[in-house]
C-alpha cells in the first residue's frame, strides 16, 4: 500500500520528486520501525508524511484526495491490525474477513463523503476570515462531539481490575514470621 | 489585520482538536502479557561459598576465620575414611599428603595470623587445594 | 466489561485533527479531504460501537490428572448480542500449566450464537493448576473500541505426582502391633519360622514340633514371627529448594514422597506426612487408600515458604511422630534447621533415614573460576554433611533425579544393617 500511494505521488511530483522520494522513504522507515517495536505511533506519523507529500503534487484535481485518504486509511488499518494479531496463537479465517471488509467499507464511505464534498467545490475558494472560522468551528464542533461521544460510551463503565493471572493455587499462607502450624485433615 | 485573525483562528480551533484528542480516554494497550514469573535464587549455600572464596583470595583473616573450619572438616572427613586424623598426624607425613598450603591452613594449633592485611588464598590456589582433597 | 478505545483510535483522530487544522491552515482543501475518511472511520465507529454481552467458560475434561499428562479444555464463548462480535479469547493459568494454542485465540462470534474453542493443556510439574477465568477481548466490527474483561470462574486442576514403581523399602527397626507385612522380632503366631522351645500349658498342638519332640524326648513347639506393621513418617523438607527452568529439588521429592507412600501403605503401614518448612503442615500416620489419597492431596500444597523461622523438632507435635516410627527425611540439605532436625531427631533415638534429593543437577557453577571453585567447595562440604550424619547413624542415601529410587533405598538398607546394633541403643 505504501509503495502504490508513494509512487501516486512521486509520478507526479515532477521538480519535487526528490522531496516526494525523501518523504516515501521516510514514511516507509517510521512503518518499518512502528512494524518492529509494535507501536502504532509510527505508523501514524508514516501516514502523515505520506499525506503532508501529496500537496507535491502538481495535479490540483480534488478527486484524488478521497480515494488517496481511504488508501491510506486502509494502509493504516492493515498495519495495526497486523500488530494486534501478531500475538494470537490462532486466528479464524472469518476474523480476517470480517475485519478487512469492514474497514474496505468504512474507507469506501468515507472517501464517498469527501468525494461528494471535492465535487461540491469545484471552485477554488478565496481565503478569508469568515470561512476559516467556519472550518476551524467545524473541526473543534466534530472533536467535541466525539469527545461526549466517547465519554458517554465509555465514562460509566463498570471498572474490572487489571488482567493478571491467578498467584500460586493453593499454597500455604506466605507471612514469612507467622508460624503457621496446622493439621492438614 | 485579516491574517492576524485567521492565524488566531487556526492556532485556536488547533488548540481546542489538540485538547479534545488529549481527553480522550487511555485506550487498552495492543496486547497484554501474562508475565512469566523469575526462576529461583541459587541456594544460599553456594551463595555464601562464592562470596567466600572472594573475600578470602585478599585476607589473611578470612581465611583463618572462615575458610579454615570448612577445609578442616572437609579434610577431616576425608581422612577419616583412610583411618588418619588431622590430630595425630606428624607435620611431614602431612606436607606430603596434603600439600604444603593445605597443611597450612588447617594443620591443628594453627595461629590466628598476625598480620591482618596478609593476603589469603586465591582462588586458583584453592582449587589446586581441592584438587589435593580430591585425590585423597 | 470495561471497554476503552482501542490503540490505534486516538492516532486516527489525531491525524483526522491534523489534517483539518493544516487544510485550514495552508489553505488546501485536499488536507482536509485526505483526513475526511478518518474523521468518518473514527466517528462511525464510536457511534456504532456497543458492549458486547459476551460470556465465557472452561470446561476441561476432567480436574485430576498424572504429572505430564495432558487434556483437553473448552472453552465456550458465548455472544447474547444482537451482533457478531470477533472475540480474543485467552484461558488464565498458573505458571506451571502449558497451553495451547500459547497465545490469545481470535474467533467471530454470530449474533446469539455461541461457539467452541479447544486448548490442550498440560501441567509442567505436580501440583494444584488454576485455570481460569478466561480472558475475553472483543472489538467493534470497526476495531475503534476494546472491551475487555474476565469470564467464567476459576478450576483447579489436580496434576498428581507420578511414582516409581519401589520393589525395596527401608525396613523399619521397630514395628506395631498391628497386622502388616513386616517380620517382627516378637515371638508369636506367624508364619516365620523363629525358634523351638519346650511345650507350656496353653501351647496349641498343632505348633509341636514332632521332629525335635522325637530329638529331645519332650514336647518342643515351633515359634513364629508375626507379622506386623510399622509406622512411617515422611519428612519433606521446604525450606529451600534448587530450581532450574524445569524443575527443582522439590518436585522430586514430592514424587519420592509418593511412592514410598503409596508402597507402605500398600504393605498395610501406617503412613504420615510432614511438610517442614517455612509453614508447617502434617498428617498423622494413618492405614489404607482414604489416607493415600489425603497425602496426595497433602503434597500437592508442598511449596517453598520463605521464612527467617527457626524451627526444630519441638515444633512438631508428639502424635506426628509416634514412638518406634520409621522416619524418612527427604531433602536436599540446603537449611540449616532441616540438618539441625535431622540430628535432633537421631539425638532423640528415632528410626530415620535421609534420602537426600541432589541440588546439583538443578546448578550450575557461576561463570568466573572462582565461582567454580566454590561449586566444587559445596561439593566437598555436602560430602563431609554426609559423612557427619552416618557419623550419628543416620542412612543418607543420595537420590539424583532422573536416576530410580531403588538403588537409594538399597544403600539405606545396607547402611541399617551394617549399624543396627548403634542405631537400636
Amino acid at each position: 500500500m505504501l509503495v502504490a500511494l508513494a509512487a501516486l505521488v512521486i509520478a507526479d511530483a515532477d521538480a519535487a520528486s526528490q522531496l516526494a522520494w525523501l518523504g516515501a522513504g521516510t514514511a516507509a522507515l517510521l512503518l518499518a520501525a512502528g512494524m518492529i517495536a509494535q507501536s502504532p505511533a509510527p505508523v501514524h506519523a508514516a501516514v502523515a508524511v505520506l499525506g503532508v507529500i501529496f500537496l507535491l503534487r502538481h495535479d490540483t484535481r480534488l478527486l484524488l484526495a478521497p480515494l488517496y485518504g481511504a488508501g491510506l486509511l486502509f494502509m493504516d488499518d492493515l498495519a495495526i491490525r497486523t500488530m494486534e494479531l501478531s500475538g494470537v496463537g490462532q486466528i479464524a479465517a472469518e476474523v480476517i474477513v470480517a475485519r478487512v471488509g469492514a474497514t474496505l467499507l468504512t474507507a469506501a464511505i468515507g472517501s464517498g463523503l469527501s468525494a461528494v464534498a471535492a465535487l461540491a467545490v469545484t471552485a477554488p475558494l478565496p481565503r478569508s476570515v469568515a470561512l476559516t472560522a467556519v472550518g476551524a468551528l467545524a473541526a473543534v464542533a466534530a472533536f467535541v462531539a466525539i469527545v461526549l461521544l466517547v465519554r458517554r460510551r465509555f465514562g460509566t463503565a463498570d471498572a474490572e481490575p487489571p488482567l493478571r493471572p491467578p498467584g500460586p493455587a493453593a499454597q500455604a499462607p506466605s507471612s514469612p514470621d507467622a508460624p503457621a502450624v496446622e493439621p492438614l485433615a | 489585520m485579516t491574517l492576524l485573525a485567521e492565524i488566531v483562528l487556526i492556532v485556536f480551533a488547533g488548540i481546542a482538536v489538540a485538547t479534545c484528542v488529549a481527553l480522550l480516554p487511555a485506550p487498552l494497550p495492543l496486547r497484554r502479557r501474562i508475565p512469566v514469573a523469575p526462576g529461583s535464587p541459587r541456594p544460599h549455600q553456594l551463595v555464601a561459598l562464592e562470596r567466600l572464596v572472594t573475600t578470602a583470595g585478599p585476607s589473611a583473616v578470612s581465611v583463618h576465620a572462615y575458610l579454615r573450619p570448612l577445609l578442616t572438616q572437609i579434610v577431616s572427613h576425608r581422612l577419616a575414611a583412610r583411618g588418619q586424623t588431622l590430630e595425630r598426624m606428624p607435620e611431614a607425613v602431612g606436607r606430603e599428603v596434603l600439600g604444603d598450603r593445605l597443611w597450612d591452613i588447617v594443620r591443628p594449633g594453627r595461629p590466628f595470623p598476625e598480620d591482618r592485611h596478609a593476603p589469603g588464598v586465591q582462588p586458583q590456589e584453592l582449587g589446586a587445594m581441592l584438587e589435593a582433597i580430591r585425590r585423597l | 466489561m470495561k471497554g476503552s478505545l482501542s490503540p490505534r483510535t486516538p492516532g486516527v483522530l489525531a491525524l483526522a485533527g491534523a489534517g483539518l487544522i493544516a487544510a485550514l491552515a495552508t489553505g488546501r482543501p485536499e488536507l482536509a479531504l485526505i483526513a475526511a475518511p478518518f474523521l468518518v472511520f473514527g466517528g462511525a465507529g464510536l457511534v456504532l460501537a456497543r458492549e458486547p454481552q459476551v460470556t465465557a467458560a472452561v470446561e476441561p475434561q476432567r480436574l485430576r490428572l498424572l504429572e505430564g499428562e495432558g487434556l483437553t479444555c473448552a472453552v465456550r464463548v458465548r455472544n447474547d448480542g444482537p451482533e457478531p462480535v470477533e472475540v480474543e479469547v485467552a484461558p488464565v493459568r498458573t505458571r506451571n500449566l502449558a497451553v495451547a494454542p500459547a497465545g490469545t485465540v481470535s474467533v467471530r462470534v454470530g449474533a446469539r450464537s455461541e461457539t467452541e474453542i479447544e486448548f490442550s493443556l498440560r501441567p509442567r510439574r505436580w501440583g494444584a493448576h488454576g485455570i481460569g477465568p478466561v480472558a475475553v477481548r472483543a472489538r467493534d466490527v470497526l476495531g475503534v473500541t476494546t472491551w475487555e474483561g474476565r469470564r467464567g470462574g476459576r478450576l483447579d486442576l489436580r496434576a498428581f505426582p507420578r511414582e516409581d514403581r519401589l520393589r525395596e523399602l527401608v525396613a523399619p527397626l521397630r514395628t506395631q502391633p498391628f497386622l502388616g507385612t513386616h517380620v517382627a522380632r516378637a515371638r508369636a503366631d506367624g508364619i516365620e519360622f523363629a525358634d523351638i522351645r519346650p511345650f507350656q500349658v496353653g501351647d496349641q498342638v498343632r505348633q509341636v514340633n514332632w521332629r525335635a519332640t522325637a530329638r529331645r524326648g519332650s514336647l518342643q513347639v515351633n515359634q513364629r514371627h508375626p507379622e506386623h506393621s510399622s509406622d512411617v513418617v515422611l519428612l519433606i523438607d521446604t525450606f529451600e529448594e534448587a530450581r532450574d527452568q524445569a524443575s527443582g529439588t522439590l518436585d522430586s521429592a514430592v514424587r519420592t514422597a509418593a511412592s514410598l507412600a503409596r508402597a507402605h501403605l500398600g504393605r498395610r503401614d501406617r503412613v504420615g506426612v510432614v511438610d517442614f518448612g517455612g509453614t508447617l503442615h502434617w498428617l498423622e500416620p494413618a492405614f489404607g487408600t482414604t489416607q493415600l489419597y489425603r497425602i496426595v492431596d497433602a503434597l500437592l500444597s508442598s511449596d517453598i515458604a520463605f521464612s527467617y523461622a527457626w524451627r526444630n523438632v519441638d515444633s512438631l507435635p508428639q502424635r506426628v511422630l509416634p514412638p518406634g516410627a520409621l522416619i524418612l527425611a527427604i531433602t536436599p540439605l540446603l537449611d540449616e534447621r532441616s540438618i539441625a532436625l535431622v540430628s535432633q531427631l537421631r539425638m532423640r533415638g528415632c528410626d530415620l533415614s535421609v534420602v537426600e534429593v541432589s541440588p546439583l543437577d538443578h546448578v550450575s557453577p557461576g561463570p568466573t573460576a572462582a565461582d567454580g571453585v566454590a561449586y566444587q567447595l559445596w561439593e566437598l562440604q555436602r560430602e563431609a554433611l554426609r559423612a557427619r550424619l552416618r557419623s550419628l547413624g543416620i542412612a543418607v542415601a543420595v537420590w539424583e533425579p532422573g536416576g530410580a529410587l531403588g538403588p537409594g533405598l538399597e544403600e539405606v538398607n545396607a547402611f541399617r544393617r551394617s549399624a543396627q546394633p548403634a542405631l537400636r541403643a
